[in-house]
């Protein structure tokens, strides 16, 4: 022990300028995070957002291109080429087969759309909720800083970049995504236990309708687990050959994570561990000039967090609950879970052959690593996700904890899947340990997976109830569909969402406004500004044949102007969407149009 | 030894547990649950079997053609495949197999030809699809997107066909016209294996002039671009041949099994082929006697059990005489009365010239021309000293099942070969007739060029006589159900409106087309919850889709008594605007219109009991009473 602490010193003594550098930057990015006041914060966040996550993904790919073995890069076997394709093209087809590009969560997936776009016309993570027509342009006139983190609407802003701005590379980037995160998957896996093992993997992603979802959907759930992936893999690569590069694309794959998902925060503590085995194994502590840049590139973060966790509001707290996160919640919150993982219910985008296996793997896994831990400590790949393993219980703490962590709920399963990476690695052991007694393991367990997804993940995809129920994604592609093809262009529109009709170029501002403001809306009507106003108004069946609205301002607003029904149509039992012209205006005398 | 006891007892035990099971354990409605439920991981579980035998097959064989392959240098094994004698014996076939197919496929419109007999077995797969039941659904609700169907019900149909469409859906997407997908890929597997089949019993031109006198017979495209089973049926009635030969010359376990599953799918494609059993188990047995050893795999001992569900579907059949379609003045499904009238037309089938009927006269003078050779053949005892091949034995054996098949069709009350729903029961006679004129031919050891002149022949009389009347007609005229049932799959693809309800007196298509359906009569009959979803918006907008006449129609109206009756009663009941009209014949037209309102007079306003529900301004629910959404479901029409 002593000696340890002795060589640990006179290895820091070795590299004191840099250490100190680093204690110096975490102080002052501490003081700075802490010490700084909101407005700055949020200031700070919206104009230089952008530019620090920028850096960090260019720090990403710098070093990443910098440990590729470039001089000596030979091209894998054939064999392994064939095999990784196939599985790899047989996954995206089970996944994309059945599955529906568009927005699945409504309304999160509309904010991180309209971040996008903020970033991609201004550089400025910001969320519009208001337009206003300028000559032929649309600015932003009003608006607001997301609590969501902005890696996400930042790869987007890129594919904007690229091709110039439409809304379906919100769903693009995760088909992107999907088809990285399953080369990668096989790719870890193969380093792991071989080929079977990459197609297993494969596979056994492709079991899990929640994959089919996020993959075509406009969330970042995908980019969190891919990014994790990638950590995992980074480790496996610095663990078999320790570098100061190795080191820096470590940290900037912890920071670009951290960016991604709060709460993959977490993870950043074995990806230290594997840092220090790395200094242990080269007997010297890089710290490398990456990895301070990517120290001080953790302001932008903690900002973030602490203007989220400030605001009570952005966590949508409901009655029941006095904070956002609580130990308390954890105990009602995994009986949901585990109604999640060991559902048969096909409303549930689970895979029960996962869970099944997984939690089989995971009784067993003990006794597993300590058998082969001799094979697995030499193995890069194995001891680095030996390392993470524990931390997917952390990290599934910390979602549990969450008030709203109902994981049998369909919308908020998607929280689940970075522990389905867990369960995917706990299996693969388990198979691996059992192909050491009987060599075909592994090609019964690819068997038993393709069967389980002919019988069961098929037929769920293809229903796709989980994400068919989301009735008000369902009123915004009628609400599309409608002002393509009904409305005149250029109008104005009154609406509780604003977002959705931002995204696509209409001016739209909320009920309340329209009726506090309604004298300058007829005149910007009647100078021609806009050439009608449509009213998009929900209303609630009461019983008695009537629908009454869910907000008495849209009696208001009934009472204030003439209405002239378009269409209506209902999404789900009980409620209604209608859509109006407003015509007259009733409350000022000659105040018609 | 013992080993073999056991299974034997194994197997004795799967048959005598099937068999009470199949006949004796259940009842009609048991049986329909027990088919709805289980029918479906019945065919999955064999067809995974099948998968599992043909695959390791297949893995033999190339390990075996790669090794050879490779042996030498790779370029030069190349080079050796691509010779002369290759491009001949492959590339030339390819290409004609291509040239027919092309020419075949686009020579008839792609709808349904059989109704409904075909919309319902593709309202099955999409429940297999879907669900995983063996069901088909008479109508679907869509209520939040999610699809809710009602008046499920098991067909008499056999589940195979189905079962491989939900397998292309599952795979490929759903279609609604995934029927005619499967029918175009198992047309190009048939004329392949028609080839293959030609030139084994006729060297080396029989494959062409088998699949050229085989397409001169139009009833085969007219079946293909349907989403019928009886394409399916006469691929693996010849599929069957050759792994019945295949088996019979290499009698393993695995060729065991493969033959065993070929025979049960065969089972379950078409209700009369159960009988390809019979020549199965007498070739298996044989073979044990033969080789004096007894093979009985786990395939073998779990057979039994997959044929629980035929003999349960024919319980249910059996059932309900309405599945029998039994015309009210005749008795008994089958009898010998029914056999002179049905053979008489038979021969209006097989001898029509021109557009009458979907038969082929080349094919079928050529059938009796063969006969007199063969005869001629015997009576001289030329060649029939020799003892027979196993390709013989097994295309001998298959062809009396279909003789016997012929017979039993024959027997049926419904066996009228020239009425245009009962022609494609002579498929599986017209593919005999074909493969015995290239098998007499064969036998007369012609010389090549006599051969492609045949061949050539037979192109000839496609282009002249056969081709045109493709161009003329779909044998199917004058059948207004059919283009209904086309109309109303087309509706409901086109109309992009997940919300909206078609009424009609056909609900399947709309089903199966992705829309929300209701029964005509059911809609007219519980009008009070047509009205109260009207008013709930549950479905926004609703159509009606019905037939009327046309003024041609009003000379002779007591012919149109029905339609002009349900046209009045719809009329008197909802408020309609016409969206579209179109004309079926010259006599009937279809209104497709829009419900603009239900007349007051007609409905009686029901409500529900709302029990204090409601919805806060995020939209979320709040109810009260969780029995108001059973309520709801207990409304819906």
């Amino acid at each position: 022990m002593m000696e340890t602490v002795r060589r640990f010193r006179s290895l820091i003594s070795e590299r004191l300028p840099r250490t100190l550098c680093a204690a110096a930057l975490i102080s002052l990015v501490m003081a700075i995070a802490f010490g700084a006041g909101d407005s700055f914060k949020i200031w700070f966040i919206r104009y230089l957002g952008y530019y620090c996550t920028a850096s960090a993904f260019a720090g990403l790919l710098y070093y990443a291109w910098k440990i590729c073995p470039r001089d000596r890069w030979t091209w894998p076997s054939p064999t392994l080429c064939l095999f990784g394709g196939l599985s790899v093209a047989l996954g995206l087809w089970i996944n994309f087969i059945h599955s529906d590009p568009g927005f699945k969560i409504a309304m999160d997936e509309y904010v991180l759309a309209s971040t996008a776009r903020s970033l991609h016309e201004n550089r400025e993570v910001f969320t519009v909720t208001r337009i206003f027509a300028e000559g032929n342009h649309f600015r932003p006139s009003e608006g607001y800083v997301d609590k969501r983190p902005w890696v996400y609407p930042f790869l987007v802003s890129i594919l904007h970049d690229l091709r110039g701005y439409q809304l379906r590379h919100s769903f693009d980037v995760n088909t992107l995504l999907a088809a990285g995160f399953l080369t990668l998957s096989f790719i870890s896996s193969y380093r792991m236990f071989g080929l079977w093992a990459g197609a297993l993997s494969v596979l056994l992603w492709s079991t899990l309708p929640l994959l089919m979802l996020s993959a075509g959907g406009g969330g970042m759930e995908l980019l969190g687990l891919g990014l994790l992936a990638l950590l995992i893999y980074a480790c496996g690569r610095y663990l078999l050959k320790p570098s100061a590069d190795g080191e820096a694309s470590i940290s900037f794959c912890v920071l670009f994570l951290a960016y991604a998902r709060y709460e993959l925060i977490c993870f950043s503590i074995p990806a230290l561990i594997v840092i220090c085995i790395g200094w242990h194994q080269a007997k010297r502590i890089y710290l490398s000039a990456g990895s301070l840049i990517a120290l001080s590139l953790l302001l932008p973060l903690l900002f973030q967090i602490q203007f989220s966790l400030a605001s009570a509001d952005a966590w949508k707290l409901s009655g029941d609950f006095n904070t956002a996160f609580a130990l308390e919640h954890v105990g009602i919150n995994l009986g949901h879970a585990l109604a999640f993982f060991f559902s048969y219910d096909w409303s549930l985008a689970n895979s029960l052959f996962l869970s099944v296996f997984g939690f089989i793997a995971l009784v067993g896994l003990p006794f597993i690593v300590r058998r082969h831990w001799s094979r697995y400590r030499h193995s890069g790949s194995c001891l680095s996700g030996l390392i993470f393993l524990p931390f997917f219980g952390l990290h599934l703490l910390v979602i549990l904890g969450f008030h709203a962590s109902r994981l049998d709920s369909p919308f908020v399963s998607r929280y689940s899947l970075i522990f389905h990476l867990f369960l995917v690695m706990a299996v693969l052991f388990l198979v691996d340990h059992l192909a050491t007694m009987r060599k075909t393991a592994w090609k019964y367990a690819v068997a038993t997976c393709l069967i389980y997804i002919c019988a069961i993940t098929m037929p769920k995809n293809a229903v796709s109830n989980f994400s068919e129920r989301n009735f008000a994604i369902k009123e915004q592609a009628w609400l599309v569909g409608l002002s393509e093809h009904k409305f005149q262009e250029r109008s104005l529109v009154v609406d509780r969402f604003t977002v959705p009709w931002s995204l696509r170029d209409w001016v739209a501002i909320p009920p309340h406004l329209a009726l506090e403001n309604a004298s300058v809306i007829v005149n910007e009507v009647s100078s021609g500004r806009y050439p009608a106003i449509y009213l998009v108004e929900r209303l609630e069946y009461r019983g008695e044949g009537e629908f009454t609205p869910t907000d008495p301002v849209f009696q208001q607003i009934a009472e204030a102007f003439e209405v002239k029904l378009i269409d209506e149509r209902s999404f789900r039992p009980f409620t209604l969407t209608r859509v109006h012209e407003i015509r007259m205006y009733q409350g000022v005398a000659g105040g018609s149009f | 030894m013992r080993n073999t006891l056991v299974r034997f007892f194994l197997l004795s035990g799967s048959a005598i547990l099937a068999c009470y099971v199949g006949f004796f354990a259940l009842d009609a409605t048991e049986s329909a649950e027990f088919v709805g439920r289980f029918g479906y991981w019945q065919i999955f579980a064999a067809f995974i079997l099948f998968v599992q035998q043909v695959g390791l097959l297949l893995v033999e064989s190339i390990t075996a053609w790669g090794s050879r392959f490779l042996v030498g240098h790779a370029s030069s094994s190349i080079r050796a495949f691509l010779s002369g004698s290759n491009v001949q014996r492959v590339f030339f076939p390819i290409c004609f197999l291509l040239l027919v197919f092309t020419t075949l496929w686009h020579s008839q419109p792609k709808q349904f030809k059989i109704v409904m007999d075909e919309p319902v077995l593709v309202a099955t797969s999409l429940q297999m699809h879907t669900a995983r039941e063996a069901y088909a659904a008479g109508n679907i609700y869509h209520v939040e997107g999610i699809p809710y169907p009602r008046e499920k019900f098991v067909d008499k149909r056999p589940l195979f066909y189905p079962f491989l469409m939900s397998l292309l859906h599952d795979w490929t997407g759903y279609r609604a016209n995934q029927g005619i997908v499967l029918n175009g890929g198992l047309l190009l597997c048939l004329l392949s294996m028609l080839y293959l089949a030609g030139t084994h019993v006729c060297r080396p031109y029989g494959g062409y002039v088998l699949v050229a006198l085989f397409s001169t017979v139009p009833l085969v495209i007219v079946n293909a671009t349907g989403s019928g089973f009886d394409l399916l049926n006469l691929l693996l009635i010849l599929g069957l041949m050759f792994i019945l030969a295949e088996y019979l010359k290499n009698p393993r376990a695995r060729q065991q099994n493969i033959l065993v599953l070929s025979a049960l799918f065969l089972a379950q494609t078409r209700y009369e082929s159960v009988l390809f059993i019979l020549p199965v188990a007498v070739a298996i047995i044989s073979m044990w006697y033969l080789r004096k050893k007894v093979t009985i795999t786990a395939t073998l001992i779990l057979s039994p059990l997959f044929l629980i569900v035929y003999a349960l579907q024919r319980k249910v059949m059996n059932a309900h005489d309405f599945f029998w379609q039994l015309p009210d003045h005749l008795s008994a499904p089958f009898s010998y009365e029914y056999l002179a009238a049905n053979l008489g037309r038979a021969a209006n089938f097989f001898f029509a010239p021109g557009a009458l009927q979907p038969s082929s006269p080349l094919l079928t003078w050529s059938f009796i021309l063969s006969l007199v050779s063969i005869l001629y053949l015997i009576l001289t005892r030329r060649e029939m000293n020799t003892v027979p091949s196993h390709k013989m034995k097994a295309g001998a054996a298959v062809i009396a099942i279909v003789v016997v098949n012929f017979f039993i069709l024959m027997c049926y009350h419904w066996g009228q070969l020239d009425d245009p729903a009962a022609t494609r029961l002579a498929l599986p006679a017209l593919l005999m007739q074909s493969i015995f004129v290239v098998y007499v031919l064969g036998l007369f050891k012609i010389k090549t060029s006599w051969q492609s002149l045949i061949c050539i022949l037979a192109v000839t009389y496609f282009m002249v006589a056969v081709r045109p009347v493709l161009a003329r007609t779909n044998f199917f005229d004058d059948a207004i159900r059919n283009t209904q049932s086309d109309y109303l799959v087309d509706l409901a693809t086109r109309l992009n409106e997940p919300t909206a309800l078609i009424i009609s007196d056909r609900t399947i298509p709309i089903s199966i087309g992705g829309l929300s359906s209701l029964d005509l009569k059911t809609a007219l009959r519980e009008i009070d919850k047509v009205d109260l979803h009207a008013r709930l918006r549950t479905f926004r907008p609703m159509y009606v889709v019905y037939l009327m006449t046309t003024k041609l129609a009003s000379e002779n109206l007591h012919e149109f008594a029905g339609i002009n009756a349900a046209r009045e009663q719809i009329e008197a009941t909802f408020d309609l605007e016409t969206v579209e009209l179109k004309k079926l014949n010259g006599a009937i037209c279809l209104r497709l219109a829009r419900v603009i309102g239900i007349k007051k007079d007609t409905v009686e306003r029901s409500d529900l009991d709302m029990r204090g529900m409601s919805i806060d301004s995020t939209g979320k629910m709040d109810f009260a009473d969780p029995q108001l959404l059973k309520d709801y479901a207990e409304s819906l029409p």
